[in-house]
């Protein structure tokens, strides 16, 4: 492994990167931005109806270049040619001796037009509505809501019918109708829409910068609400080309004179009783028009579906790595027998813009000792919570983990089989987030949230599986657990929410819960409930407990053993009385400097300038090198290993030689260089 | 002295309570802020501190007037804040600017860092896209960041970046006030130092005064020259911020205290131990506010009956600040005196506190 990583270390060219790196079988293509084409352009569905979609528009566009015979007038050879091929007619004629290829390239003009004109008097229509009604909500919403919903509840073809009766007959009359019915379903997704953007602060931002309400709507809102929109106008334009068809078919759409693919239909019923073939390709454009607008919909949709939640829709495994030939790695202080045994844990992700790998976490070994509080702690973007994710087997798309070896409760998981892993994982580590109301599913009682893996992995009955949550309520401090068992997640509080996580982390009585800053988001009172019963579940339980957090006063109130994470990297690891006392690596002394205490001050409050670099920003050498006061010559030589230090292990050069300052001198670092404000333009 | 900048007087806040499931269903109306007074100095930082749900984002949003009291009255220089009709003087927008906490929903995500900048210089100053891109610029510089990050989006940022450029957007207009909403709430501590110091030097250099709601106890200390305690929309505590974190006299203000959480092992091991002292009930259950008694009761180690009678009225501290909270005239009769003078978890709290829950 670190033979690997030391090549990777000497030269930054491409080529080092794709030789030894044992990890990536599917190199994910894309960038941030460009993930959207990415993805669109990988989905082959999507594409052969895109493909199909510009071949109809090339017939439209193209229609009388295409073909020698015309609309409407091709009398010469009448009914009788039913045949296709004959005399130049590639598909035959119809009842009259019309060109029927000739027809349907037409045809395609009139439902591109047709669709095209329903579609874009939905817009004009729905979008100011929608947003006029989504962003004064109060009585405009109420009276505008029931509107639209007497008016979806009824056909759109039905509806139409009923319009075109007051406009008179004709294509354009009839997808005004058309259009105006689905401008409806436009209206109530824009909305839906804005209700959910005008949540946003960048809306208040904007009100409180001065901007209309009109501005407001189309330039901050819009955009946003654009995605979706775009969706739905697709597949309201396979909706407008069947419905064109449709009436036309009724003969209230298209005339005589006008070749659309309804019409033709009409035509062909005239001729029914001889042959059903006039029937056949304008049957099958509408067929594969409409189921062509309606996948590349669906393409879209799952596109920026994806965007929207970051890509967070798959998730991996670690995969085995190469024991590495190089000198084992000095182990991680703690206990004899652990629980888990990390070693070797590597997590690349495909650089955005490039389809290069960057690695974001390097070489990772963590030991957890039985009932033991491990503490992972850094700045976000340190690798933290990705590393915990792949202990539980969710490595988000498009990431990729490998690992030396992962073993839990001396069981190697590595390599293990994924319906086994599943099951041991499911039973054997409990996981809480940050968020714990985004953790939580809104449409099911808590109960039943609780109960479920209860009776999936302990096989237990539904009253069995009940009880027993309204016992594990009980522990983790839910008053009433008889009712609030029935409750939904959102009539809890943020701290009794994260309180039903932590009871449906215990539900199968885990041996190791992995908290990523379970504490983070709640009040300090609550925080300090909350860190009494993880440490609660330690003592008393034995349960080993992995708890990811960026605030040190947490770490110091319930870790036993700390790990400091620093873009990667462990860069210290060691008992918490130890590091915390005499740090041996110089972030670790800023993250006790930069913590606000309740203590007087004078000047700057201290801080770790700069931040932490994006992944492929990370140097060969020390990653912390540029926000280091300590910095000097030896630390440009290269990749720095751990190494130990009295009782801790560290990976900076000059750490025997520093003086570095712990915890009971946190009010004295300002004058260390911590202080220095920021990488920022000038000084205070 | 002079008049103060903001002049918050007696609000009440009050939320209609919508509909329920079903058609005919009300909900009950929530009274997010009760008889709030406070007042900021020109160039001065007030603090407000407080557990979430306690009124501090709405009391702010009332200050920007995006919300009406239904009570009480808002003034802000000359102008009369509760006496806005449905339009808010384009005036009055320029002197007031918000910081919001989220740090990922702040920024308009289709839009450039610069046309975010720009866009409230061209309303309030109408300047043309070329002096608004150069005044960006500057902006953008004087918060820390780089001139040439004018073209690029907010999700380039990370979240303390972005608390930057969300300061240089509400710097643009030149404010008297600046509502910071848990402007450091989101960030790494490392990071919120940064900010705080940016926050900081930016008043020295622009005059500004700012609101700064926090849940922290510790960043709002070092940042505020005074610091109100909010609790279940009510202000229990007000005063100097180093009198409040030394010597507090309401006991949620002492709770508050001794949940900050130490860095130092042995320190907090001390600590945590009074923390689970002075805890009662279940911290974060709490249900609607109550208009006669003191919200605080279910929770307080030192209740007494007539907590649950009425709401205290303002008491003047020993230190000069002032305190709601009926130790100071019953009971013990603190008369303004810090709340560690009794001896916490004494036998008088433990009958009478049951848990909560809402
Ligand atoms: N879904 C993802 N897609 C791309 N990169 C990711 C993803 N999740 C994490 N990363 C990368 O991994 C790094 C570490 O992320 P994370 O584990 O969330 O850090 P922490 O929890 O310490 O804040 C990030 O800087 C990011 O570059
Ligand atoms: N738009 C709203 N409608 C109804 N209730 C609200 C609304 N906004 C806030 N509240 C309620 O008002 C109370 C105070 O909320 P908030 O001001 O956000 O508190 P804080 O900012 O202190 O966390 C809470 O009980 C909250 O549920
Ligand atoms: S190796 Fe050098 S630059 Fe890196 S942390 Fe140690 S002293 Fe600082
Ligand atoms: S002593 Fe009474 S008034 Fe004071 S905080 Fe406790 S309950 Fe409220
Ligand atoms: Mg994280
Ligand atoms: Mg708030």
């Amino acid at each position: 492994m670190s033979d690997a990583l030391a090549g990777l270390g000497g030269s930054a060219d491409a080529g080092a990167l794709a030789s030894p790196a044992p990890v990536p079988q599917e190199s994910a293509a894309g960038a941030t931005r460009s993930r959207f084409w990415a993805r669109l352009l990988r989905n082959k569905v999507a594409m052969a109806g895109a493909i199909y979609l510009v071949l109809v528009v090339i017939a439209a566009i193209f229609a009388p270049l295409l073909t020698s015979h015309d609309e409407t007038f091709a009398t010469r050879f009448q009914d009788i040619l039913f045949s296709p091929g004959e005399a130049g007619y590639v598909l035959g004629t119809d009842h009259v001796g019309r060109d029927i290829l000739t027809r349907i390239f037409f045809g395609a003009r009139y439902a591109l037009i047709a669709g095209a004109e329903a579609v874009l008097v939905a817009l004009v229509i729905g979008v100011p509505f929608g947003l006029a009604i989504g962003y004064f909500r109060g009585w405009a919403d109420r009276i505008g809501m029931r509107f639209v919903e007497i008016v979806v509840a009824v056909p759109a073809v039905v509806m139409a019918m009923a319009i075109i009766t007051g406009l008179g007959t004709g294509l354009t009359n009839a997808m005004l109708a058309i259009g105006l019915v689905f401008s409806m379903i436009i209206t109530r997704l824009v909305r839906a829409e804005v209700f959910a953007a005008r949540e946003e602060f960048y809306v208040d931002g904007a009100r409180a910068a001065g901007a209309s309400d009109r501005r407001v709507m189309w330039r901050h809102i819009l955009p946003n609400v654009a995605p979706p929109l775009i969706v739905q106008t697709t597949l309201l334009f396979a909706q407008a080309v069947l419905a064109e068809a449709a009436l036309s078919f009724l003969g209230i759409g298209a005339d005589a004179s006008q070749a659309s693919w309804g019409r033709m239909l009409r035509d062909a019923e005239l001729s029914i009783d001889r042959t059903i073939w006039p029937a056949i390709p304008p049957g099958i454009a509408i067929f594969l028009t409409v189921v062509a607008f309606n996948v590349f919909g669906d393409g879209l949709r799952d596109a920026f579906a994806r965007e929207a939640r970051g890509g967070r829709v798959g998730v991996g495994d670690v995969v085995p790595k190469e024991r590495s030939a190089a000198a084992a790695p000095p182990r991680p202080p703690g206990s004899d027998d652990p629980l888990l045994i990390l070693r070797g844990l590597d997590i690349v992700f495909p650089k955005p813009g490039e389809g290069t790998d960057m690695t974001v976490v390097r070489d990772v070994n963590l030991d957890i000792g039985r009932g033991e509080v491990m503490a992972l702690v850094g700045e976000s973007g340190s690798g933290k919570t990705i590393t915990g994710l792949s202990l539980m087997g969710l490595v988000p798309d498009p990431g990729q983990a490998s690992a030396e070896s992962i073993v839990l409760d001396g069981r190697e998981l590595v390599g293990m089989d994924f319906n086994d892993l599943r099951w041991i994982r499911g039973r054997e580590i409990g996981i809480i987030f940050q968020e714990p109301s985004a953790a939580l599913n809104p449409a099911y009682t808590v109960g039943r949230q609780v109960a479920e893996p209860l009776r999936v992995h302990l096989g237990m009955s539904k009253r069995e599986a009940r009880e027993r949550a309204i016992e594990l309520f009980a522990e983790v401090g839910i008053p009433d657990p008889h009712k609030r068992i029935d409750a939904f997640p959102h009539q809890f509080s943020g701290g009794m929410a994260q309180r039903v996580m932590i009871a449906m982390a215990l539900s199968c009585e885990p041996k190791l819960l992995i908290a990523d800053e379970p504490t983070t988001a709640l009040d300090v009172t609550v925080q300090g409930q909350m860190l009494d019963l993880v440490g609660e579940l330690a003592r008393s339980r034995g349960v080993s407990v992995l708890l990811i957090t960026h605030d040190l006063g947490v770490v110091a109130d319930l870790a036993d053993r700390v790990a400091v994470m620093y873009a990667g990297e462990i860069v210290e690891t060691g008992r918490l009385t130890d590091v915390f006392a005499t740090p041996r690596h110089p972030y670790t002394e800023g993250l006790i400097a930069a913590i606000p205490r309740n203590e007087p001050r004078s000047g700057d409050l201290p801080t770790i300038p700069g931040v932490v670099p994006p992944p492929w920003e990370w140097p060969d050498r020390c990653h912390f090198a540029d926000r280091c006061p300590y910095e000097a010559i030896e630390c440009r030589r290269g990749p720095v290993d751990l190494r130990q230090l009295g009782a801790s292990l560290t990976r900076c050069e000059r750490s025997h030689e520093l003086e570095l300052r712990g915890v009971q001198h946190a009010a004295v670092v300002a004058i260390a260089g911590w202080e220095q404000p920021t990488g920022e333009g000038e000084p205070a | 002295m002079s008049e103060p900048l903001l002049d918050i007087d007696d609000v009440t806040i009050v939320f209609p309570g919508g509909r329920g499931a079903l058609p005919w269903q009300k909900l009950p109306e929530v009274r997010a802020v009760q008889h709030v007074s406070l007042q900021i100095d020109a160039g001065d930082t007030l603090g407000l501190v407080g557990e979430s749900g306690s009124g501090k984002t709405t009391l702010g949003r009332a200050v920007l007037r995006f919300l009406r009291p239904e009570s009480g009255s808002i003034r802000l220089g000359d102008f009369d804040v509760t006496g806005f009709g449905r339009q808010v003087p384009t005036e009055y927008r320029k002197t007031v600017q918000v910081v919001f906490q989220d740090p990922v929903g702040s920024l308009n995500p289709s839009m450039v860092v610069g046309a975010i900048i720009a866009e409230p210089l061209r309303i309030h100053f109408g300047m043309d896209s070329s002096a608004a891109r150069e005044r960006a610029g500057e902006l953008l510089e004087q918060v820390g960041l780089q001139r040439h990050y004018l073209d690029r989006y907010p999700h380039e940022f990370s979240g303390g970046q972005r608390q930057r450029i969300a300061v240089a957007r509400a710097l643009a207009t030149e404010p008297d006030l600046l509502v910071l909403d848990e402007p450091v709430s989101a960030l790494d501590v490392s990071t919120q130092s940064q900010v705080i110091n940016l926050l900081e030097r930016l008043q020295r250099e622009t005059g500004a005064a700012y609101l700064l709601i926090a849940h922290d106890l510790a960043v709002v200390r070092h940042t505020c020259h005074r610091i109100a305690v909010m609790y279940h929309s009510r202000v229990v505590e007000l005063g100097e911020s180093d009198d409040i974190c030394e010597r507090p006299t309401h006991p949620y203000t002492e709770l508050l205290l001794a949940s900050i959480p130490d860095p130092d092992p042995a320190v907090q091991h001390v600590k945590s131990q009074r923390r689970r002292e002075l805890a009662q009930g279940v911290a974060g259950a709490s249900g609607r506010a109550p208009t006669g008694s003191c919200p605080f009761a279910e929770r307080c180690p030192h209740v007494m009956d007539v907590c649950r009678e009425s709401f205290p009225e303002p008491i003047p501290t020993a230190t000069g600040g002032t305190v709601w909270c009926h130790l100071h005239t019953s009971g013990p009769m603190l008369g303004g005196r810090p709340v560690s003078e009794l001896a916490a978890g004494s036998s008088m709290a433990e009958a009478s506190a049951p848990a909560a829950d809402g």
